[in-house]
């Protein structure tokens, strides 16, 4: 019994360097983005990706694709994007025979990795449309509801700096992401490595590593690994200590927070801290683990008030601030 | 099934509970290696304070033993066995560097056993238990909770302790404790301090001249003699007490003002003693042996009970001085039966006054400084009485610039103040022009704010 835990144990591990090592071979730098998406992806979440234009959002995304022998599907988002343009429509076609039937066109959504570029782009209606998909795994169109394929992983990306003309996502929307990760800019070194495999006649190819059923099973077990109730506790405080109101507040929550994170926080922190907890070699799930994964699993369920957003309080710094002060022990 | 439902791993808990438990005796060991010089030290002063004053042995002996068991109860009370909490288990983890392991495997240990043997929730939860299990093992932990090493703090206690036993022996005593110890009464005690107070040769030449007049068989001229000289011996016997008086000022004032004042008494019985004795004596010799014992005497009485009564009259009125000096005017003045009739009322009276009577007025306020102190000393009513009236009729007869040097009540009191008041109507419209706007959006702000309620909506 212990030696199939073991191996599941050690297989998983194996499983998930390889990923990340084999994306590091296109995406140079931010390492731990790489780690927290595949993450996500072993936690049947989605990611939110942040940052300036050019730090290699998509290439990361196209990369994980190849990586992981998925079907993957770009969607640009734009002010006249429809919710059909994404999830599909009933066309008219005709029967050899003579007469017209309704037959269902499926969407780019149909597919396991969704890259959603510049998400805030598109009127709330169209993005509505993607963020039911991503929570109910299924689409309806008429009166028929289509099951989205297994794995499925949304990738939204977004662009802090052009503000104007963009729709900032909702709350209850932005809590639907598993993660969201801010794309740093690449430090110098970083740069040359990027430029040395960027402007040669041949570029870097990337292995497939798993397929579609390895990643389920690796999702299965990542629910498998036991947590004891105080480092539960741990993060429910955690999430907790995000609502101004609560004990565990920090004083610039309290000052500076309109709303905290809901349940869903605390339960990406669990799903996340066992997976940070296998990556490891664990068969069990510490605070440390909590800690490490609470940084993109609450930054985008800390929603700032007026005075937050005057001050322009980096939600960064809150949860920070948070982790630090929460104790593990009750 | 009954009872309290099977754990997982009890080997594990019982495991941790050790570890725990040798943890936390180790810290109350080390606080009470931290504590003990102290209380050593404590002990020590306890014995030399003891020596010194006198008291029984028994009071540091019984505080050292009292001590000693404290110590010991503390550091057994710290290391009994406790169930372990979540807390400490994970400060256990932290200590050994387990990354949470140990504190994940103790709350999975006391779980009850699960019905279902072979889910793989199960296996998982065994797994981790059997992997936390070996990782304990292979920790030394009595590497990591080394036995407390504190041998400078008990030679220190040890060695204070030895000094205190030793200093209950052989230390140093006051006389006061020295005298006790002889069996002598405290009044034997206070009489004996107060004569060695006074310069040896002295005591003994009057002690000599008292015996030959006791005795007798002296001519007129010689009595006399022995007298101008008992006389001169008295005068360098009162500039000796005061210069005693004034070297000990303070520590008498700290002890409450207590004098000694059985020297002069003894002296006192003995002159008259040597009066009765010679009937023959001359009479200017008599007389002046009843002057000496009669001024001996009335040195004893201003000593103790006046001086004592005067002094917390004082203390209690808060006049420094005053209402003693007042009170010892007035006993002369009436003494000598003087007849200055407005004065020597008025003095009699604040004296009395400043030393707060009881009777009729019981603690009701009285006039003059410190009053409302009654139920000490007996009031002269009629001197009460007089005085007031004679209050009174002073203050009717009052003239600033005349017989009042400084005049004390404010300006307001005196109807002269400068400062006058005028009263205003209210504004009766609101006056547009003085209300101030709100302060602007600043630039940086207005598109937050436009899209914060843009947003809102």
């Amino acid at each position: 019994m212990s030696t199939a835990v073991e191996h599941h144990i050690d297989h998983f591990q194996e499983r998930f360097i390889r990923i990340t090592k084999e994306v590091g071979r296109r995406i140079v730098g931010n390492e731990d983005i790489v780690a927290n998406t595949v993450t996500a992806l072993l936690g049947g979440g989605h990611v939110l990706l942040e940052g300036i234009p050019g730090v290699g959002k998509t290439a990361l995304v196209h990369t994980l694709s190849d990586v992981l022998h998925l079907k993957f599907s770009r969607i640009q988002f734009t002010p006249d994007l429809m919710p059909a343009d994404i999830v599909g429509t009933n066309i008219v076609q005709e029967h050899d025979a003579g007469g017209t039937f309704f037959e269902f066109q499926p969407g780019p959504i149909f597919a396991n990795i969704v890259l959603a570029d510049e998400i805030n782009r598109a009127t709330p209606k169209t993005q509505s449309a993607l963020l039911e998909a991503m929570q109910e795994m299924s689409v309806s169109v008429g009166k028929t509801t289509y099951k989205l394929d297994q794995p499925f992983l949304v990738m939204a990306t977004q662009n802090p700096l052009e503000m104007e003309g963009t729709y900032p996502l909702p709350e209850a929307q932005l809590d639907r992401f598993f993660f969201k990760l801010k794309v740093k800019y690449p430090t110098e070194a970083a740069m040359h490595t990027i430029l040395e495999r960027t402007t040669q006649a041949t570029s870097a190819q990337v292995e497939r590593v798993v397929d579609g059923d390895e990643i389920l099973k690796m999702r299965h077990a990542a629910r498998l690994v036991p947590i004891a109730k105080p480092v539960q506790g741990y993060a429910i405080r955690l999430a907790m200590g995000t609502h101004p109101g609560s004990e565990h507040a920090t004083p610039m929550i309290k000052r500076y927070v309109r709303y905290g994170a809901s349940p869903r926080a605390a339960q990406a922190l669990v799903l996340a801290g066992k997976i940070h907890a296998l990556t490891h070699g664990q068969a069990f799930v510490s605070p440390d683990n909590i800690r490490a994964v609470a940084l993109p699993a609450l930054r985008h369920r800390v929603l700032l008030n007026f005075e937050g957003e005057a001050e322009q309080i980096d939600a960064d710094v809150m949860v920070n601030e948070l982790v630090a002060g929460v104790s593990p022990d009750a | 099934m009954t009872g309290a439902p099977m754990q997982s791993d009890p080997t594990l808990r019982a495991t941790v509970a050790a570890i725990d438990q040798r943890r936390r005796a180790r810290a109350v060991r080390a606080r009470v290696a931290q504590v003990a010089p102290y209380a050593a030290g404590f002990a020590l002063i306890l014995a030399l304070a003891s020596r010194w004053f006198g008291w029984t042995a028994g009071v540091p002996a019984i505080a050292l033993v009292l001590v000693a068991v404290g110590l010991a109860a503390w550091a057994w009370w710290g290391g009994r066995e406790l169930p372990v909490t979540d807390a400490a288990a994970a400060s256990i983890d932290q200590d050994a560097n387990l990354a949470g392991e140990l504190h994940s495997a103790h709350w999975f240990a006391g779980r009850p056993l699960p019905d279902a043997d072979t889910s793989e929730s199960t296996s998982w939860s065994a797994f981790h238990l059997t992997k936390a299990a070996a990782h304990i093992q292979s920790v030394d932990w009595t590497a990591l909770y080394p036995p407390v090493q504190a041998t400078r703090q008990w030679l220190t206690s040890g060695a204070l302790v030895a000094v205190a036993i030793i200093a209950l022996v052989v230390g140093p005593r006051s006389r006061e404790a020295i005298l006790a110890s002889q069996g002598l009464s405290p009044e034997e005690i206070e009489a004996a301090m107060a004569r060695e107070m006074l310069p040896g040769d002295i005591q003994a030449k009057i002690d000599a001249l008292l015996g030959e007049i006791a005795e007798g068989g002296l001519t007129d001229d010689q009595a006399r003699l022995k007298m101008d000289e008992l006389r001169d011996l008295l005068g360098k016997l009162d500039e000796a007490k005061k210069e005693a008086e004034l070297g000990k000022g303070e520590a008498a004032d700290a002890q409450g003002g207590e004098k000694p004042s059985d020297d002069p008494g003894d002296m006192a019985a003995k002159a008259e003693n040597a009066a009765d004795a010679n009937a023959g004596l001359p009479e200017d010799v008599r007389w002046s042996l009843e002057d000496l014992a009669n001024r001996l005497a009335n040195a004893k009485e201003n000593q103790s009970p006046t001086n004592e009564k005067n002094q917390a009259a004082s203390e209690q009125t808060g006049e420094k001085g005053n209402a003693g000096e007042g009170a010892e005017a007035s006993q002369m003045q009436q003494a000598a039966g003087m007849q200055m009739v407005r004065e020597a009322a008025s003095d009699a009276t604040e004296g009395q006054m400043m030393q707060g009577g009881g009777g009729a007025m019981g603690g009701d306020s009285k006039p003059g400084a410190g009053g409302n102190q009654g139920g000490q000393g007996p009031v002269d009513l009629k001197a009460l009485a007089q005085a007031l009236r004679q209050e009174m009729i002073q203050a009717q007869t009052d003239q600033l610039g005349e017989n009042i040097d400084t005049e004390l009540r404010r300006k307001t009191e005196q109807s002269q103040a400068k400062v006058s008041f005028t009263r205003v109507p209210a504004p009766t419209t609101f006056d547009r022009s003085r209300a101030a706007l709100p302060p602007p959006v600043p630039e940086a702000h207005r598109s937050l704010l436009q899209r914060y309620f843009q947003r809102r909506q």
